[in-house]
């Protein structure tokens, strides 16, 4: 894999065949879970991944918050899952080559963005702390992975699975965004 | 006997209707500060020196304000930033 750079108006990654599925599924996933998820009911009830995806707006004036949720949620998760769809599509192409158009870019980071935010909710990330450790928990595991200690001691497989896909999304969506800001800089300052 | 009263009853009914609200955008450990600078330039067409200063409210001190003004205008800064992934909430001003 290899981070976003630009190229001409165009950002561009490189993903093997392998990671070009991970990330396509995971795309598709969460477009999934905003898709036949039944409206957010009360917050307490709702899925946190999915109340991350939808949040109540005014938690001081539910009356506020309910009325916003009639207005905005319908729209909101058609966008987000339009988006994730197109992220989806593009990466179930057969081509080493993720090419984003730098005019798409917002809309590709925001669809990274959500799928970050779904896997944090997983994983229980709720503070900064949480997930700096995160990483320190990574480089543990695949430190025991590599070595000789007993296979599987104290890994939860499928916690590291998701870590380790979260934090691809976090490098590539990092280096999308530096191509996005190179793009702006020096027009506003 | 009191002048100040009969005002300070019509006032409440008025006052619900031309409100001050206020757009926060709150931490969260997942969205990258350049991501947030970025956002805050292209939907409020804020300086890259600007966006980033609110940026870093939101990453040390946990929140800001990002925009004031009616329920409705509100709504849709919200509703913009909840598109984006970004934690933001709404509420009466001074509330």
């Amino acid at each position: 894999m290899k981070a976003f750079l630009r190229r001409g108006k165009n950002a561009v990654a490189l993903l093997d065949r392998h990671e070009r599925a991970v990330l396509s599924a995971a795309f598709e996933e969460v477009a999934e879970l905003l898709d036949e998820s039944p409206n957010v009911p009360t917050p307490s009830e709702a899925d946190p991944a999915l109340l991350r995806l939808l949040p109540d707006a005014a938690p001081s004036d539910p009356e506020v918050s309910e009325e916003f949720r009639r207005l905005t949620e319908a729209d909101l998760r058609t966008h987000k899952t339009d988006r994730l769809k197109s992220v989806h599509d593009a990466l179930s192409e057969d081509r080493p080559e993720w090419t984003v158009p730098l005019d798409e870019g917002l809309s590709t980071a925001a669809a990274l963005t959500d799928v970050r935010l779904v896997i944090a909710a997983r994983l229980g990330l709720e503070t900064d702390e949480d997930a700096a450790l995160l990483a320190g928990e990574l480089d543990v595991a695949k430190g025991l992975l590599e070595g000789d200690l007993p296979e599987g001691l104290g890994i939860d497989h499928k916690r590291i699975w998701l870590a380790s896909v979260y934090q691809a999304l976090t490098w590539l969506q990092d280096s999308l965004i530096a191509c996005l800001m190179d793009k702006k800089g020096g027009r506003d300052e | 006997m009191d002048p100040r009263e009969a005002p300070e009853t019509g006032r409440s009914a008025s006052t619900r209707l031309g409100d001050v609200w206020v757009t926060i955008v709150w931490n969260d450990p997942v969205n990258l500060m350049s991501y947030v600078t970025h956002v805050f330039q292209t939907h409020f067409g804020w300086s890259r020196a600007k966006a980033e200063k609110k940026m870093l409210e939101v990453h040390n001190g946990g929140k800001t304000v990002v925009s004031s003004g009616g329920l409705e205008t509100m709504e849709a800064d919200v509703q913009a930033m909840h598109s984006y992934g970004l934690w933001a909430t709404m509420s009466r001003s001074g509330s």
